[in-house]
């Protein structure tokens, strides 16, 4: 069975199990499996021969899952964009994905269940399957495509490995659909029959329903970024008396600290903590491992893991040589999980993806090194970050800080407290300065840039300069503008 | 009676972790309106709070409008310290 077909038998057999559960909303398998065949059934007579993607516009709502597999069992990939991202960044990822449609929650709930099914093999295993869209350091996102092929290997290897209770599971979904890290908790989920609980972002914003929501939501599988786990924990009652059947967390996106794996063992005794690392143009994660009392005890930071079987994960130096064990270089994946590449863009996937024997291999721009087999993350080579787990090209927040009539010239680097990005600093050169203070300014500004990019794109904080200070070839000195924070 | 110590230590707090001064000239700033705070930043006032000042906050219990603005904030440690 592939993967689509996987859902769909559970359709079949327990058409009232619960697939999703977003705020007061649910969706049952049965719900999920015919109203995704009768979309796709209208994509394909709609269509036709073009297989272009379509975009599924949403937040957490149960309909983002319909327009999902509806797309794919029409061999259509979907792209997921989140309505937290502003109208101007909605449009440029529509416009480069060049979508088909961009479907809302509002119309995909038009398409009722129907007796008529959908073919759940339309897509083949090469296949796109999702289109993901990431900063690009251009100012331009880019689509990281990632085919059936892809997305099976991921997620029969995370089967493997968790050995998640069929039908016996609740997954925690905190991150957005348009971030990869919930591809994790969603097919998993949908893969054995489980249950995706949805967090939403209103909920983020009210700590106290939060709490209350988590308290009720008797998950069994938490999955989210270390930075939400660790927010969660300044609660002293986040333990097992609220979370009582949670047996496993999750980790990916961003740096594990080795006190929030402590806490939570020492929090939730019965459960297990994770730690995994991958780009998501290898698909979700790469690599795992079990963060137990030995390896808290024996390393500082975490390591991130050790491969998936039948994907080699390297190190290599400059001039392309595979380094020998405790040498850092950059992290280097080879295997069916690596992604075949940009969309629409050859230029930038022919700089990063390569050929590595018989396998499709991806230079990562992680630094890292192998110790004890085990792999450890030591940061970027170029300017990308990770902050609460999303990745962000500094040069993306610059060109369009630069895009906007106030500014002539921006810098931007993050604020770094205790080994990890905490928030975005922008230093600005104005094309003229008025009445206004800093604030006002830093407002201004704010408000503008966040028309055009996410708010967790937003610098916090803005500096004023004539002019920045330079390095002796001539560039802005990004090191003395780090210093002056 | 707020002391002025209190409410500029406070003040202080919280400049820190919005990393702006703009909380110390106006006590009526709309922090969550004006993006200065957070989700993340909040529980990181609170886990400052309780390390300088001792008193505790309980995210479970902690709802936005208590924090509306830094006078806000003021009167309800004012209150939490008085309890």
């Amino acid at each position: 069975m592939n993967l689509l077909e996987r859902i769909d038998h559970w359709g079949t057999v327990s058409p009232d199990a619960i697939a999703h559960v977003s705020d007061d909303r649910s969706l049952t398998y049965g719900e999920l499996c015919r109203r995704s065949d009768a979309l796709a059934l209208y994509l394909a007579e709609r269509f036709g021969d073009d297989r272009g993607p379509i975009a599924a516009l949403g937040h957490r709502e149960p309909e983002m899952l319909i327009a999902f597999l509806g797309s794919v069992k029409s061999g259509r990939p979907y792209v997921p964009i989140d309505t937290v991202f502003p109208r101007q960044r909605i449009d440029k990822i529509v416009a480069i994905s060049r979508a088909a449609m961009v479907l809302t929650p509002q119309e995909t709930a038009q398409f009722s269940a129907t007796e008529a099914r959908a073919p759940a093999n339309c897509l083949q295993r090469d296949d796109p399957f999702y289109i993901l869209f990431t900063s690009g350091s251009t100012g331009e996102p880019k689509g990281v495509v990632i085919s059936l092929a892809c997305l099976e290997h991921f997620i029969a290897w995370m089967l493997a490995e968790q050995k998640f209770l069929e039908q016996g599971e609740i997954f925690l979904n905190q991150a957005p659909f348009s971030f990869d890290l919930s591809v994790m908790d969603l097919y998993c989920s949908l893969a054995t029959g489980g249950t995706l609980f949805s967090i939403s972002r209103d909920l983020v914003a009210n700590p106290k329903a939060l709490y209350r929501t988590l308290g009720s939501s008797n998950v069994t599988t938490w999955v989210s970024t270390p930075s939400f786990a660790q927010m969660c924990l300044v609660e002293e009652k986040f333990g097992e008396a609220m979370l009582p059947h949670v047996r496993r967390f999750l980790f990916c996106g961003e740096t594990l600290a080795p006190q929030t794996a402590a806490l939570l063992l020492e929090r939730f005794p019965g459960a297990e903590v994770w730690n995994s690392y991958g780009p998501t143009e290898a698909t979700v994660a790469t690599t795992s491992v079990r963060i137990g009392r030995t390896i808290l005890e024996k390393y500082s930071p975490l390591p991130v893991g050790r491969p998936m079987p039948g994907t080699e994960v390297f190190v290599m130096n400059e001039r392309g040589e595979a380094l020998p064990a405790n040498k850092r270089g950059e992290i280097v994946i080879a295997g069916p999980n690596v992604s075949p590449g940009y969309l629409g863009r050859p230029d930038l996937t022919a700089a990063v993806f390569f050929q590595h024997g018989s396998q499709r291999a991806y230079r990562t721009g992680d630094l890292g090194r192998f110790h004890d087999k085990l792999l450890f993350f030591e940061g970027r080579i170029d300017e990308q970050i990770k902050l609460y787990g999303y990745r962000i090209e500094l040069g993306d927040i610059e060109a369009n800080l630069r895009a906007l009539s106030l500014v002539r010239d921006a810098v931007v680097i993050p604020v770094i407290k205790n080994g990890a990005a905490q928030s975005l600093a922008a230093f600005v050169v104005l094309s003229k300065r008025g009445e206004e203070s800093d604030f006002e300014l830093s407002h201004t500004l704010r408000k503008q840039l966040g028309e055009r990019l996410p708010n967790y794109m937003l610098p916090r904080k803005f500096v004023f300069l004539d002019a920045f200070p330079m390095t002796a070839n001539g560039k802005a000195d990004r090191a003395r503008l780090a210093q002056s924070l | 009676m707020m002391t002025a110590s209190f409410s500029d230590k406070v003040l202080q707090l919280l400049a820190s972790v919005a990393e702006t001064d703009e909380v110390f000239t106006n006590l009526d700033l709309p922090l969550y309106d004006r993006q200065v705070l957070d989700s993340m930043r909040t529980v990181e006032l609170m886990v400052t709070i309780e390390k300088e000042l001792g008193i505790k906050v309980s995210p479970a219990e902690f709802e936005r409008e208590s924090w509306r603005t830094p006078r806000d904030i003021i009167a309800d440690l004012q209150r939490r310290l008085h309890a």
